[in-house]
């Protein structure tokens, strides 16, 4: 690696992270520097290697807006961390400390008597034109126990002297601490050796801190307060961390239609009936967190919530309203609130700001154009920031007349030449600008620091724009003890006795639902995989005959519906004589569009599953993470051509991967709802599935019935006790005794009903000393209806060439199948059903 | 001074139950110098599981109640009785004029200035555009007096504007209320309060009702009034002054204020969010009654 460090040489207009002025490594950088030199070039690029497989395995992602969900981009990390010395450490977190102490300030202030308006230390616009300002939050909640910023995080760049400066604030709902979080770990799996050797602070206190603030945000004390994380959902940018971190600090993930404000009080919707939520950490802006007092065009928050907080029932973290401060002119000021309020010198500066609407500061970013970036003053959409030098003539005109004529909404900042960092490539050492991330938490009346955080680099040498949505890096950032051995271990605090417990948190109604329809698409999709594995098979081991042809109805109607493969047949393309039945083949494949396509069927697999992430295992999530990788592959290729021996080799490969999602349920879920639910999924579709292509097959007799027998049994996986049976001697009562009544085999229908009867008396009951509810009865009677089938009369009733028994109870079965689950889906996951709207 | 009662009743009905229900209302009328709120009395039906009330940011009785059983009809009857006393009425055309509001409201030195400076900007409802600051440069010269600037503003919408129901609803911007030249009492409202800001000068959005007579001789009938719309300018050595661009005259003892906002959305009258019922039906009646006909049964 020597000759690699060699190479590096950083332009000497920046500070350089790794190399001082005279060209030798930094004090920060030495201890590691020692230790990785002393590597191969190789062993650091199978390193490399391993991080992006394990953010691969760990489906560790990013959402980039606009996407399709399945999408998401895979976060990137470098292997060379950041490194801060702790003094440099101590010392941000302590200014940082006087600067959230005067958003504070400043919030209760703006938020109650603004005496910094009247005082004229604010002008009045930036806070009566901010959009961000929530009128609906002044004097909320004047008895709260928790300041209004209880979560703070900060973009930081150091300037050509060595010196940090703000970039920007996160105020609102600060996202990172989980991505920090997660590089962390890669690190200490991919090299726990170097890193045992640097003296690097561990982060793990700052999560308890983190934990610990936020239950003791609870209002009146609370034992045991239940803090939820509220997420705008999985389509939100940072989804994956906000997962991560409900999973790792065990709070439940939210969305608000999980929430209910009833009595003034929230609640969590669970399967189990109402529980009420103390702490909401919100990851939704807040101008999204109550319908009936702001935004009124958004369900992402709670209806109601608003007034829960002004009666004094709940805290929500950070402080709804706290985002007005984000805005980039807020910056021109703080040191004037700092002296003004605290009689203080701002510590922590941030970077030069000019607001528009005062004369002198107009007239100096006119004068100055070229050498600033032109901001709106307020968060606003629509209008992005632009480098006053990158403008053409005619934009600079448009700008120009614009700060004349609105100079309230504009400000410009200085253009700061911002520090570089190496950054390892197949290249070489590279160096690029970058942003440092840092995270602070209220935490015994002070804020605590993570000791790390997240820096996030530019994609370009000559780029100073920082941006995961374009694909940027990022670096676990380090930060240094003085003395190595005083590291501490990553373990979670001695907290107090531990009081044995067998449950988990009551699953939310919203979670429940998903998880039971990801149960159902795992059987759906293996239920198509099987299918069409089955009719791929016939096509590429045999000719094209009548007898052949014959042979695939039952499996083509299955794969449809009996119907529409008749209409299908109406206007198929013929080849030699017979329908080119591949065009419906590649409909069923391909086709996303299709909505009962093995295509749609993964997506709404994964869509689900993405739904429901926190409560999965790391290895299911893994297996997931493959199916969705196969899945993104096939949507790349346009329709290559179907009968390939590679299709079969595909479609076996997803089965292993269903089969492994299947293992992982029923070896490591705990027998709780969750297991139940997605269980009876999977049995309610295997239940639809076996009863309607067994129909389909023996409906009537066709001249190759035993070949159809024989597939259909391959199809359910029975083919081998089949034969332990009967030998070859195919016959369609046995093979109906086989898949419909035989309880002891897992794919027949007795079996589904069985289960489903076994899940539904271990569901939370509301009412449990009723007599049978009407879910249990009409289990019980799906159960024993197919428990006491007589076979005979079954196969032998045949009118018109129809075996009419045969299509009555299959009928039958369906209906009451799919009447079970839809009273089911009422009781438990009712919420889905009834849409929420605003009035007037 | 004059009393009166106003009855005002909102109903939904609703194709399909409603589960929960959170609603908030702007339904009592304020108690300031023009005006006493001796009694009020809202009524809500199906039986509120809570409500509760709270003085909103610009200084209005808000109700917020919450009902937590199915219904499918919702009926909110608020009944108020107000005094409303007789405004001294400045002279127009000796009033402050506009360039001295402007300097007035920008010195956050005077009382009043940190609270009237907040009505001087655009608000959702009320933007401007070069067209509408154009209008605001004809009538709002620096040394012409504020009131009697408004009340040529209002006069020239009076004859300009066509006050008509059935080209606007609650989405209609003042762009598009400027383009058609009609529209209802909330747009010529929201329109002055755009071109009155686009200067920066101080003016507020009022909701409240408005007195109106039976024709002679019939009685009056119930139900038959509506919530009405109208603004107030602020004049540094007289206060809030309340104008009404829809019938061009200075409210005087026939107009009743429920609140005041920057525009429709602060002081609307009752929203909210169902979960359930799908689509609904709404059917408003206000009755304004001064208090003799009503104790008389002469609605």
């Amino acid at each position: 690696m020597k000759e690699f460090f060699h190479r590096y040489k950083p332009d000497k207009d920046h500070f350089d992270e790794y190399l001082n002025t005279d060209g030798l490594p930094r004090e920060s950088w030495r201890r590691f520097h020692k230790i990785i030199s002393q590597f191969d070039k190789s062993d650091i690029l199978k390193r490399q290697e391993t991080i992006e497989r394990i953010i691969q395995e760990n489906g560790i992602t990013y959402n980039i807006y606009d996407d399709n969900l399945g999408q998401s981009h895979p976060w990137m990390m470098d292997i060379l961390p950041m490194m801060l010395s702790n003094n440099e450490f101590l010392w941000l977190e302590n200014a940082l400390n006087q600067r959230i102490r005067l958003f504070n300030e400043v919030l209760q202030d703006i938020y109650s008597k603004r005496n910094l308006i009247r005082a004229g230390i604010l002008p009045p616009e930036l806070i009566f034109a901010n959009p961000g300002y929530q009128r609906a939050c002044s004097q909320l909640n004047p008895q709260q126990n928790h300041p209004p910023i209880q979560i703070y995080a900060a973009d930081l760049a150091r300037s050509p002297d060595g010196r940090w400066w703000v970039v920007s604030d996160r105020l609102d709902a600060p996202s990172g601490i989980g991505y920090a979080m997660e590089n962390r770990f890669i690190t200490n799996r991919v090299m726990p050796d170097i890193f045992k050797n640097t003296g690097v602070i561990r982060v793990q206190s700052f999560f308890n801190k983190l934990r610990e603030s936020l239950t003791s945000a609870a209002v009146n004390n609370t034992e045991n307060p239940k803090v939820v994380l509220l997420t705008p959902g999985p389509a939100n940018e940072t989804y994956f961390e906000q997962s991560f971190l409900a999973r790792n600090l065990d709070f439940p993930l939210v969305e608000g239609a999980d929430l209910t404000v009833r009595d003034n009080r929230v609640f969590l919707k669970t399967i189990k009936g109402m529980e009420p939520v103390n702490v909401i950490w919100r990851r939704v802006d807040s101008s999204f967190c109550d319908p009936l007092e702001l935004s009124k065009d958004s369900l992402l928050g709670v209806p109601g919530l608003l007034n829960a907080i002004r009666e004094g029932n709940v805290s929500v973290v950070n402080g709804i309203g706290a985002g007005v401060l984000e805005s980039a002119v807020f910056k021109a000021f703080l040191p004037n609130l700092c002296k003004h309020l605290f009689n203080e010198d701002l510590m922590m500066p941030s970077l030069a700001t000019w607001w528009c609407g005062q004369e002198s500061e107009r007239a100096y970013v006119l004068q100055n154009f070229n050498k600033l970036v032109i901001k709106p003053a307020f968060k606003t959409s629509g209008f992005k920031s632009v480098f006053g030098q990158n403008l053409s003539a005619e934009e600079c005109d448009f700008y120009n007349s614009w700060i004349r004529n609105e100079p309230t909404k504009v400000c410009a900042q200085e253009m700061m030449t911002r520090a570089t960092t190496p950054v390892f490539s197949k290249n070489g050492i590279e160096s690029r600008h970058f942003l440092l991330r840092v995270f602070l938490v209220a935490h015994n009346g002070s804020y605590s620091m993570m000791p790390g955080g997240l820096t996030r680099i530019t994609n370009a040498p000559d780029s100073m724009k920082v941006s995961m949505q374009q694909g940027g890096q990022s670096k676990d950032t380090w930060i240094l003890a003085s003395d190595t051995s005083k590291q501490e271990q990553l373990l979670m605090p001695n907290s107090g006795p531990l009081h044995l417990q067998r449950n988990m948190n009551a699953l939310p109604s919203r979670v429940a639902d998903h998880i039971f329809w990801f149960g159902r698409y795992i059987e759906r999709t293996e239920h198509m995989v099987r299918l069409l594995r089955m009719l791929i098979e016939i096509r590429l081991d045999e000719n094209v005959d009548e007898f052949n042809y014959q042979k695939t109805i039952p499996f083509f109607e299955s794969l449809t519906s009996p119907f529409k493969f008749k209409e299908f047949l109406k206007s198929a393309p013929l080849r030699g004589g017979f329908p080119k039945t591949e065009t419906l083949l590649e409909e069923y494949f391909w086709n996303s569009n299709q909505t009962s396509s093995l295509q749609s069927t993964i997506r709404a697999m994964i869509n689900n599953a993405y739904a429901v992430k926190e409560r999965m295992s790391l290895d299911t999530w893994f297996i997931i993470s493959r199916i969705q990788k196969i899945y993104q592959g096939h949507l790349s290729v346009e329709k290559a051509p179907i009968f390939r021996q590679s299709t079969l080799t595909e479609l076996n490969e997803l089965l292993t991967f269903l089969a492994g999602i299947n293992g992982m349920a029923s070896e490591n879920m705990t027998r709780y709802h969750d297991w139940r639910l997605l269980d009876l999924g999977k049995r309610f579709e295997r239940l639809n599935n076996i009863i309607a292509i067994t129909e389909n097959s023996i409906i009537r007799d066709r001249p190759n019935q035993r070949d159809i027998l024989y597939h259909l049994l391959i199809y359910a996986d029975s083919l081998y006790t089949y034969r332990g049976r009967y030998l070859t001697n195919m016959k369609m009562e046995g093979v109906l005794d086989l898949l419909w009544v035989d309880e002891t085999n897992p794919r027949s229908a007795a079996y589904q009903t069985n289960k489903i009867l076994d899940h539904i008396r271990n569901l939370p009951q509301f009412s449990e000393n009723r007599p049978s509810s009407s879910l249990e009865k009409l289990a019980i009677q799906l159960y024993s209806d197919l428990r006491l089938l007589e076979i005979d009369p079954l196969v032998k009733t045949i009118e018109n060439g129809q075996r009419i028994e045969i299509e009555k109870f299959a009928d039958k079965t369906l209906s009451t199948s799919y009447e079970l689950s839809e009273i089911l889906q009422n009781q438990y996951f009712a919420h889905g059903k009834t849409g929420e709207f605003n009035l007037g | 001074m004059r009393e009166f009662i106003v009855q005002h009743k909102t109903q939904y009905s609703y194709n399909t139950s409603v589960m929960v229900s959170h609603q908030s209302a702007h339904l009592q009328p304020i108690s300031n110098s023009h005006q006493t709120c001796r009694s009020f009395d809202l009524h809500i039906h199906p039986e509120p599981s809570t409500i509760s009330q709270h003085t909103d940011f610009f200084g209005n009785p808000t109700h917020i109640f919450s009902i937590e059983k199915a219904h499918s009809d919702l009926e909110v009857t608020a009944l108020s009785e107000v005094q409303v006393f007789n405004p001294e009425i400045p002279n127009p055309s000796k009033s402050v004029k506009n360039q001295e509001v402007l300097e007035y409201v920008n010195n956050m030195d005077n009382m009043e200035s940190p609270n009237a400076i907040q009505f001087t900007f655009p608000s959702e409802w009320t933007p401007n555009n070069s067209e509408i600051y154009e209008i605001a440069k004809k009538f709002y010269l620096p040394r012409s007096p504020f009131l009697q600037s408004t009340l040529n503003l209002c006069e020239y919408i009076q004859k300009n504007f066509e006050f008509t129901s059935d080209a606007t609803d609650v989405n209609t911007s003042v762009f598009e209320f400027l383009k058609m030249k009609r529209g209802v009492c909330q747009d010529f409202t929201h329109f002055m309060l755009s071109v009155i800001r686009s200067i920066g000068l101080p003016a507020q959005y009022v909701s409240g009702y408005l007195l109106t007579n039976p024709p002679n001789g019939t009685p009056r009938l119930l139900g038959a009034d509506a919530s009405h719309a109208y603004i107030a300018i602020f004049l540094p050595d007289y206060g809030w002054i309340n104008l009404d661009p829809t019938n061009n005259m200075i409210c005087e003892d026939k107009h009743i204020v429920v609140g005041y906002g920057r525009d429709y959305n602060d002081v609307s009258v009752l929203s909210g969010t169902v979960t359930g019922g799908m689509e609904q039906k709404l059917n408003i009646e206000v009755t304004v009654s001064p208090k003799e006909d009503w104790n008389q049964g002469n609605h």
